[in-house]
């Protein structure tokens, strides 16, 4: 039997599913290209007076500063912190450097955040050995090739693998900062005994709310929880939250790691609080939708050739018009035309509800990360404003479907947003008297949803 | 409005001024529509969507005088449907009633007053040779954009040239420059027409009603354009703006210049076109001394390579371009024999006829690493 078992090689153990976590991912990067910082409290994201914070490096930690906490507080309660605004463009580098590494070790990988992938490794184990030798690789290679530190968790399903990478991480008090495992594996035989000790709150799905309710009843941990018949848990939080918290405290999620696909389309759109028949107010949102497309295309490198404009009426009738253009376009200015091109043939009389723009048939832009050979069609240096947005004598490096001069301005306004933040530049039509905005603050903290910034 | 015609006039004058109607939704729901004007034996019909505005002409029986708009697609849908023979058109209130032999169909129509009041265009100011300019309009408007984001470039321009009118288009990757030299007199002007509407124009060509014309009517007003040929008007709004400096575009010289047979050259680009499956892949052209290698390499489907004999003076040189934009160009080319006119692997090349110079077809290539 042994010898049979070791023909096959290694074979899944059961704990397929592996979660790889950035420490402190933005603070680390800062500190990693600033190695002054070393040592020191660095807090990452937005430094305006209603800015939270995106990051933290563990030197902050002991001061109780934490993500998502208003940036105010965090500077009372660590005064001698530095304070950086994000620089996202680096930080998606690096999270592409990160996102080759998984992708060498695994197809399937489904990249979370900049900061966190799941990997299912299932069909890895003969080129690379079980899941723990299979963790400690991506650990060493993150740490050799990115200089970056990470945490890497796995288990027989995403969420234990998650709380698993959690487990990993060094830990801040005020005492001091404890070096984290690096790597934990929670094999199939562990999972009851790994969880148990959790709060429930660690349980996803499980807020503020539902840990008071269950609280109320005598659980606070995940073994508790487990001791729970399942329709008392129903009957506490409902048919839906409670059944499927009763199976996540038996280690049971049924996700599956969904590798990442190319985008389809990149759209934003916007329902009205009320609806809208004035055309130069519609054009006025049409400018804050096509900018935030925009803003998104070239922060993903993709453009696209098809703008897409959806427009509902009142009586909720929902139309949508297109244009597909000869070159993909990625520049607001270029997407701009064809969606008040698009505008203009929509009769806003009934009332607009809802107005949003897309942009599809997409591709990448610019250079091929992959060095792949790339064709491209050169244009004439043709001048004059109306001939343009497209290239102006040929392209230029790394984005030869685009180029021109409105690229330059929107290369130009991606670094300034990446360094003073989304808000710092506007479009004019959107800039309003006392400038309150007609955009929150941006949402900086990578999650689920990053690279989809909220639209206002 | 009362009128009797044959089916085939009826058809025609209504199928071209319809192709002027929006297809897009319109404004005004009468621009959905086409106008039938009925005064004395003459029966008058207008199509527009306010940039572009088809008016035909056509003798029919006229019975009572009279205006009517209806949908001209549905119109002409029907009377093409028709038994062969005379049509009955009548106006009646809101309807339009429209009979042959045992078929009759009646029709909503639209109020004639929201039908846009069109103004009579000015007598032509000058007259241009109908089968030069037809070539010309062939040659030239393919090479205009369809891109909208790029409003100049939708326009072919229509300029004094010399003695002339000299014809350009282009959409940035290719242009296409004719002259009709010692015709037209445009009296020093240029002006931007929209290619739809000279694509339009251009349509007319193989119709009865033309093939009589010699001569193309042009009226240029200050915002619009007329051409009149024959029995029909086709009229358009002219682009704004100042047309990109294209001469600066042509090379000064060629080095290198490959002198072929244009059919077995556009026959061997078509097969090997045949491996293309997107618009981005190109074909390379490798040009020696004897002949030329035309290779297109797909990625998932295969290759294809093809031999053409040819004269080549210049250095050896490989150049790719959009295989549908050179197939364009070589076939706009006039004559039994094509030039191919290269810089080196970047700049812009020339197709133009062995003889004549009057047309030139500017072409950028694609890059290839």
């Amino acid at each position: 039997m042994a010898e049979l078992t070791a023909t096959v090689g290694p074979t899944s153990s059961g704990a397929d599913v592996v979660h790889v976590d950035m420490d402190a991912f933005f603070a680390s990067v800062e500190v990693l290209d600033r190695p002054e910082l070393v040592g020191r409290p660095v807090i990452v994201g937005g430094t305006g007076s209603r800015g939270v914070v995106a990051a933290c490096t563990y030197e902050a930690r002991r001061y109780g500063v934490h993500s998502a906490m208003p940036m105010s507080l965090a500077r009372r309660a660590c005064p001698g912190a530095v304070v950086l605004p994000g620089r996202f463009d680096r930080y998606r580098e690096i999270s592409d450097r990160l996102h080759r590494i998984l992708l060498d070790v695994t197809p399937i990988v489904e990249r979370i955040a900049l900061d966190e992938a799941f990997l299912d490794v299932s069909g890895a184990h003969r080129l690379f050995g079980d899941t723990t030798a299979i963790a400690h690789l991506l650990h060493d290679r993150v740490a050799g090739e990115l200089h970056l530190p990470c945490s890497v968790g796995a288990g027989p399903v995403k969420f234990i693998a998650k709380l698993a990478s959690e487990a990993a991480k060094p830990s801040a008090t005020p005492a001091g900062i404890t070096a984290g495992a690096g790597v934990v594996v929670v094999g199939p035989a562990e999972v009851n005994e790994f969880l148990e000790p959790h709060p429930v709150g660690a349980l996803w799905g499980v807020g503020p709310v539902a840990a008071r309710r269950l609280a109320s009843i005598g659980v606070a941990t995940v073994g508790d929880l487990a001791g729970v018949p399942e329709r008392t848990i129903v009957r506490l939080l409902g048919a839906r939250a409670g059944g499927q918290l009763a199976r996540l405290a038996r280690g049971l999620d049924d996700r599956p790691v969904v590798p990442d696909r190319p985008h389809k389309s990149v759209g934003k759109e916007r329902t009205f609080p009320v609806d809208e028949v004035d055309p130069g107010r519609l054009h006025q949102h049409l400018v804050g939708l096509v900018d935030g497309v925009a803003d998104h295309l070239r922060s993903a490198h993709l453009a696209g050739r098809t703008v897409v404009l959806k427009v509902r009426t009142a009586d909720f009738t929902t139309s949508t018009r297109s244009h597909t253009s000869a070159q993909p376009v990625d520049t607001a200015a270029a997407i701009l035309t064809v969606a008040s091109g698009l505008l203009e043939s929509v009769d806003a009389s009934p009332g607009i509800r809802l107005l949003g723009v897309s942009v599809t048939g997409i591709t990448p832009a610019g250079a091929d990360p992959d060095g792949v050979s790339e064709v491209s069609q050169l244009a004439f240096a043709l001048e004059g404003p109306g001939a343009g947005p497209g290239d102006e004598g040929g392209p230029g490096p790394g984005r030869p479907a685009v180029a021109g001069a409105w690229s330059q301005v929107a290369e130009a306004v991606d670094a300034v947003r990446s360094r003073y933040g989304r808000t710092s530049l506007r479009p004019a039509a959107l800039v309003s008297d006392g400038d309150g905005g007609s955009r929150p603050d941006v949402q900086v903290r990578p999650d689920p949803n990053a690279g989809r910034p909220t639209v206002p | 409005m009362k009128f009797r015609c044959e089916r085939d006039s009826l058809v025609e004058v209504v199928t071209t001024a319809g192709r002027a109607v929006s297809t897009r939704s319109a404004t005004s729901m009468a621009l959905g529509g086409v106008r039938l004007t009925c005064h004395g034996n003459t029966l008058s019909v207008v199509g527009t969507d306010l940039d572009l505005t088809i008016h035909a002409v056509t003798e029919a029986i006229g019975l009572e005088d009279g205006v009517c708009v209806a949908p001209g697609r549905l119109v002409s849908d029907i009377v093409r449907a028709l038994e062969p023979g005379a049509v009955t058109v009548e106006s009646t209130g809101e309807n339009v009633e429209i009979s042959a032999a045992r078929s009759h169909f009646s029709l909503r129509t639209f109020p004639s007053e929201e039908f846009p009041s069109l103004p009579d265009p000015e007598p032509p100011s000058t007259t241009l040779p109908t089968a030069a300019l037809f070539d010309a309009l062939r040659q030239v408007v393919r090479a205009a954009s369809s891109d909208d984001a790029r409003p100049l470039l939708t326009g072919v321009l229509v300029a004094s040239e010399g003695d002339g009118v000299r014809l350009v288009a282009t959409d940035s990757y290719r242009l296409a420059l004719r002259d009709l030299a010692g015709t037209g007199d445009l009296a020093g002007q240029q002006i931007l027409v929209p290619a739809r509407a000279l694509a339009e124009l251009q349509r007319l060509a193989p119709s009865d009603r033309v093939e009589g014309e010699s001569t193309v009517g042009v009226s240029v007003g200050t915002h619009d354009v007329t051409f009149t040929v024959g029995a029909v008007r086709v009229s358009s709004r002219l682009l704004d703006g100042t047309y990109p400096d294209y001469r600066q575009l042509i090379p000064p010289s060629y080095p290198n210049r490959l002198h072929l047979g244009k059919d077995s050259l556009l026959d061997a680009l078509r097969r090997v076109r045949l491996l293309v499956r997107d618009n981005t892949t190109p074909v390379r052209l490798s040009m020696r001394q004897g002949g030329v290698d035309l290779t297109v390499v797909s990625q998932e489907v295969g290759d294809a390579s093809e031999t053409v004999d040819a004269d080549f003076d210049g250095e050896e040189l490989t150049i790719a371009f959009n295989p549908t934009y050179l197939i364009d160009g070589v076939e706009a080319v006039a004559g039994d024999e094509v030039v191919l006119e290269t810089v080196d692997a970047t700049k812009p090349a020339t197709v133009r006829a062995a003889e004549i110079e009057d047309f030139h077809y500017l072409l950028m290539p694609v890059r290839v690493s």
